[in-house]
């Protein structure tokens, strides 16, 4: 198989969770799209030629890297015109935690999002970022805790914290449903 | 890929339920966000076809130049076993009969100065005796 058709499979077997990835972590299908994008063309661009199996960390990593970016430019806006509706706090230098405010969604946006807002989508939503993403890259993609780690720029031990409350916050916010 | 069991479930009934909806909703997009993707997807992997066929035509050049080079050596080869063998300058067979003609010529005159020495010698004989 060619390094294009390759690319290809390895590409269509992702994209539906990349998107889903960044659409938990932005909550905006056009953003999470242009998340998704980037993270392609990045990976083709400067990884198409490593060998395959390092394809997946690699594109995990620059799409954490990615909502990451996003979450910067966010706060950097909010900083510049939070003032307008600020309640006085200051957001940190971490992006990723800075973006874990689940009151900042808008409901009627997140129902617009694909008109399919369940409960497990506003579980999953809810969660902190960082407690999103490490659950998401280790049940949703199977990543180990070390490509988590590097993914998410953090150590080992964070993705296992994180990992494990954001089990916790699932298993209580959605306890009706599977219990 | 997301298919190995290295993903941090628990393992309780109730989790492993949970890990299974995550994963199929993770899987679930609409149809216009599946076609997007889709064309993300097709617009990078063109790229990278792209500079593979690059690639492959520099990798292609060299064969030709080398292609080349060998066509023109066997023109080469052909053309000097084809055509005439030049002689060497001193072995012009030219040259040789000039030389030997020169050669001729010149015993000629010997023999001519001679048989005019004989004559005028007989000459001075006839005219002593007379």
């Amino acid at each position: 198989m060619s390094d294009a058709a390759d690319m290809n499979a390895f590409l269509a077997g992702v994209e539906k969770r990349a998107f889903n990835m960044a659409r938990f972590a932005v909550r905006n299908t056009e953003d999470a799209l242009d998340i998704v994008q980037d993270t392609m063309l990045t990976l083709v661009r400067r990884y198409g030629d490593k060998p395959r199996d390092e394809w997946q960390p690699l594109f995990y990593r620059i799409l954490q890297s990615r909502i990451a970016d996003h979450h910067r430019r966010s706060t950097l806006h909010r900083r510049w015109f939070g003032w307008l509706t600020s309640d006085g706090t200051e957001a940190g230098d971490d992006a990723l935690a800075d973006a874990a405010d689940p009151g900042i969604a808008d409901p009627s946006e997140r129902a617009a999002l694909d008109g399919t807002v369940t409960a497990l989508d506003r579980a999953l939503e809810a969660l902190p970022a960082r407690q999103q993403q490490s659950f998401l890259l280790r049940t949703v993609e199977g990543l180990s805790v070390a490509d988590t780690a590097a993914a998410m720029g953090c150590s080992e031990g964070s993705v296992k914290t994180h990992h494990s409350r954001a089990l916790a916050a699932l298993r209580e916010q959605l306890q009706d449903h599977w219990t | 890929m997301n298919g190995h069991d290295d993903s941090g479930a628990g393992g309780r009934p109730d989790e492993e339920a949970l890990v299974r909806a995550v994963r199929e909703r993770a899987e679930q997009v609409e149809p216009a966000v599946a076609e997007r993707l889709g064309q993300m997807r097709r617009a990078a992997v063109a790229e990278l076809d792209a500079r593979s066929a690059r690639r492959a035509g520099w990798r292609r050049t060299p064969v030709l130049w080398g292609g080349g080079l060998a066509a023109a050596a066997a023109v080469a080869l052909t053309l000097a076993l084809l055509l005439p063998v030049t002689t060497e300058p001193d072995s012009d067979p030219l040259l040789v009969a000039d030389a030997d003609e020169l050669e001729a010529i010149a015993d000629l005159e010997v023999l001519e100065e001679l048989e005019f020495l004989a004559w005028l010698e007989q000459e001075q004989l006839d005219a002593g005796q007379g």
